[in-house]
C-alpha cells in the first residue's frame, strides 16, 4: 500500500513539474522578472521577441518585424530572488520619429496630417518587476515603471493619434514623464494551455488627459517542447483622451516561436 | 469605427442654458440657412479648397465661431439652419460647436443630426470627425429625425465606409397658435460623380412632399451642392483647379470633383415648380451674381449659387437676402428670407 502511495505522489509530483514547464516561466516569458536561457532566440508575429544574452540578461523589442519603423529595445536584466519574490529591472528605448513621419501622409495610412514636423524624439524607460509564484502552475507579477522623452524640438499638440494604442504609446513625447503599473498573472489550465491575466495603468503630466489603462485576457497554447506559443483574446483599453474618455474592445492575438 | 445609421432616427434635441423670451403672435418669420464650413472660415482646409491644412487650433475655431455667432446675432433669424457644424471633430479642436453656437446665440432650441460620424478617420491625419446638420430655433422643437440620404456609389468601399453620410434634418417648430409648422435641412453631396446627388434632391422633394401633402407648412433649405436653373456658367473645373491638377485636357473632361454641374441643369425644376424658392427663377436670371452663395477659392468673391429656402406657403415679397457681405466667415454665405403667417 505505501509503495502505491509513493507511486501516485512520485507521478504527481512529475505532472507538476510539467505543469510548472508548460507554464514557460523561461520561456516566452513576456512581462515576468524570469529571463530566458543564454542564446535562446524567440521571434514574435504580433507579439514580443527576445533574445537571451545571458542567463540572467534578456534583450527584447515587442515589434522586431518593423523595427526599422519602430525602434524599440528592452533589457532585462533578472537580480535573483528573495523569499520566493523573483526580482528583475526592464530598461528600455523607444524611438517613434520613423512611424510617426511615415504616417504623417496623405491620403489613406495618414494617421497624423502631414503639416506637422515631426522631431527627433527618444523616449527612456526603466521598470522592475517582482515575481512571485502563489501556487505551482501560476506566475503573478507586478511592474512599476518610469519614462521619460527627449525631444529634439517641438512636437504640436495637435498631432497625436487619438487612438487606443497608439495614444498612450506616444503620449510621453507630448506630456512627461510617465509612470506605469501593472500586473500580470498567468498559468497553467491543462499540460500545453494556459491563461494570460494583465491590466497596465500609465500616468502622464501636465495634462487632463492623463490616465489610460489596458487589460488583456488570452488563452495560451505552448508547444510540448517549447518551441511555439500562441495566444488568443482580447484587449479591452480605455483612455482620457482629447476628445472624450472612451473604452475600446480589441482582439488580442500573439504568435511566437523559438529560431 | 465609423458610424452608419438606419433610414430614419431620432435627432438629438438641445436647449440653451437660459431660455430667452420670444413673442407670443407675430406674422412673419425670418428663416436663414448657412453652411458654416466647421468653423473653419476662409481659412486653407485640405479638402475643398486646395489647402494644406487638415486641423485647425482652438484658437481659429474660436474665432470665425465668433464671427459666425456674430453674424447672426446681427442677421436674427427665428429659424436657423446649419450645415457643416461640428460636434467632436480633431479637425476643429474638438469644439462642441453645437452648443456653442446655441449657447452664444439668443436661440433657445435646437436639434442636429449626423452628416459624418468617424472615431477615428485613418485618412490624411483627419482622426475622428463628428459633423452634423442644425436646426435652431426660438420655440421648442419637437419630432426631430434624421433621415439618411443615398450613399456614394463611386468611391471604393473602404473610402466610402469613413467617409460622410449626407442626411436630411427635419422638425415641428411648435409656433404659438400654429401647430403644422416644419423645418427641414438638407446637405447633399458636394463631391458626387454618381447620381447620388440627384437621388438626395428627389429625397428632399419627396419629403417635402409628404409634408405638404399632411396639410403642414413648411421652410427648408440648405447646400444643395447644385446650381439654380438657367444659370449661365455651370462649369468650374478650370476656376477650382488645384496646384498640380489639370482637366478638361480632352473634349469630355475629365473633370473635377463637385464643380461641372453641367449635367444637373433640369434636377431643381420639379422643386422650383412644384414649391417657392426664396430666389425666384426670374429674378436671378435677371441679376445671378447678386445671389451667388459659394466659392471654393478663399481670396475669390462669389462665383455660384449653392443655397436655398422653399417653403410651400409665402415668402414676403422682396424678403430675400444674400448675405455676400459675410464674406470671412464661411465659403458659403448665409441666405435668409422672411415667411408670412398672416392667415
Amino acid at each position: 500500500m505505501k509503495k502505491y502511495i509513493l507511486i501516485i505522489l512520485m507521478n504527481l509530483s512529475i505532472l507538476s513539474l510539467n505543469a510548472q514547464d508548460s507554464l514557460s516561466y523561461k520561456y516566452f516569458n513576456g512581462v515576468t522578472a524570469f529571463t530566458m536561457p543564454k542564446h535562446r532566440f524567440e521571434l514574435g508575429l504580433l507579439d514580443e521577441s527576445s533574445y537571451g544574452l545571458k542567463d540572467d540578461l534578456q534583450l527584447s523589442t515587442p515589434h522586431l518585424l518593423v523595427c526599422y519603423l519602430l525602434p524599440n529595445f528592452q533589457i532585462k536584466k533578472y537580480w535573483g530572488s528573495y523569499h520566493g519574490f523573483y526580482f528583475a529591472s526592464k530598461h528600455g528605448i523607444f524611438y517613434p520619429s520613423i512611424f510617426m513621419r511615415t504616417v504623417a501622409t496623405k491620403g489613406t495610412g495618414g494617421l497624423i496630417s502631414p503639416e506637422y514636423k515631426i522631431p527627433d524624439m527618444l523616449a527612456i524607460n526603466n521598470q522592475i518587476l517582482v515575481s512571485y509564484l502563489p501556487f505551482s502552475k501560476a506566475i503573478l507579477t507586478l511592474n512599476a515603471g518610469f519614462k521619460f522623452a527627449i525631444n529634439s524640438g517641438e512636437l504640436d499638440p495637435q498631432s497625436t493619434i487619438d487612438f487606443p494604442i497608439f495614444y498612450p504609446r506616444l503620449a510621453v513625447f507630448y506630456n512627461q514623464p510617465e509612470l506605469d503599473a501593472g500586473i500580470d498573472f498567468r498559468g497553467t489550465i491543462i499540460k500545453r494551455f494556459g491563461w494570460q491575466f494583465s491590466v497596465d495603468n500609465y500616468w502622464f503630466s501636465n495634462t487632463d488627459f492623463n490616465y489610460f489603462m489596458e487589460h488583456n485576457l488570452g488563452l495560451t497554447y505552448t508547444s510540448k517542447k517549447q518551441t511555439c506559443r500562441i495566444e488568443l483574446g482580447y484587449k479591452l483599453c480605455y483612455g482620457k483622451y482629447i476628445p472624450g474618455n472612451q473604452w475600446h474592445l480589441l482582439p488580442l492575438a500573439g504568435f511566437a516561436f523559438k529560431l | 469605427m465609423a458610424t452608419g445609421f438606419n433610414d430614419i432616427e431620432d435627432a438629438q434635441y438641445y436647449s440653451a442654458s437660459t431660455i430667452k423670451y420670444v413673442p407670443d403672435t407675430f406674422t412673419s418669420l425670418k428663416v436663414m440657412t448657412w453652411n458654416i464650413r466647421f468653423g473653419a472660415g476662409r481659412l486653407p482646409w485640405f479638402g475643398d479648397a486646395c489647402g494644406s491644412r487638415v486641423v485647425f487650433t482652438e484658437n481659429e475655431i474660436y474665432t470665425n465661431l465668433s464671427d459666425i455667432v456674430n453674424r447672426i446675432n446681427l442677421l436674427k433669424p427665428d429659424i436657423l439652419l446649419l450645415q457643416e457644424v461640428d460636434l467632436n471633430s480633431k479637425r476643429s479642436a474638438y469644439i462642441d460647436q453645437v452648443r456653442w453656437i446655441l449657447n452664444h446665440t439668443y436661440f433657445n432650441y435646437a436639434v442636429s443630426a449626423f452628416q459624418w460620424k468617424a472615431q477615428f478617420i485613418p485618412s490624411d491625419g483627419l482622426g475622428r470627425l463628428e459633423e452634423t446638420n442644425m436646426i435652431l430655433s426660438r420655440w421648442s422643437l419637437t419630432d426631430a429625425h434624421r433621415i439618411q440620404l443615398a450613399l456614394r456609389n463611386d468611391q471604393d468601399g473602404l473610402t466610402r465606409y469613413f467617409y460622410e453620410r449626407c442626411c436630411m434634418l427635419n422638425c415641428k417648430v411648435n409656433l404659438p397658435h400654429n401647430n403644422n409648422f416644419y423645418a427641414v435641412n438638407i446637405h447633399t453631396s458636394a463631391f458626387a460623380t454618381d447620381d447620388s446627388k440627384y437621388k438626395h434632391i428627389v429625397s428632399f422633394e419627396k419629403e417635402l412632399d409628404r409634408i405638404n401633402n399632411l396639410g403642414g407648412i413648411f421652410v427648408a433649405g440648405g447646400d444643395l451642392n447644385t446650381l439654380p436653373p438657367n444659370t449661365d456658367t455651370t462649369d468650374f473645373c478650370m476656376q477650382d483647379m488645384c496646384p498640380g491638377e489639370s482637366f478638361h485636357t480632352s473634349n469630355s473632361g475629365p473633370h473635377k470633383e463637385g464643380s461641372n454641374y453641367a449635367p444637373e441643369q433640369n434636377w431643381l425644376n420639379s422643386l422650383y415648380t412644384k414649391y417657392k424658392p426664396a430666389v425666384t427663377t426670374n429674378d436671378y436670371i435677371m441679376n445671378q451674381y447678386k445671389y451667388f452663395s459659394h466659392t471654393d477659392r478663399p481670396t475669390h468673391f462669389w462665383d455660384r449659387t449653392l443655397d436655398y429656402l422653399f417653403t410651400n406657403k409665402s415668402w414676403i415679397s422682396n424678403s430675400e437676402v444674400t448675405h455676400q457681405e459675410a464674406f470671412s466667415e464661411s465659403d458659403h454665405c448665409p441666405v435668409s428670407v422672411s415667411i408670412s403667417l398672416s392667415k
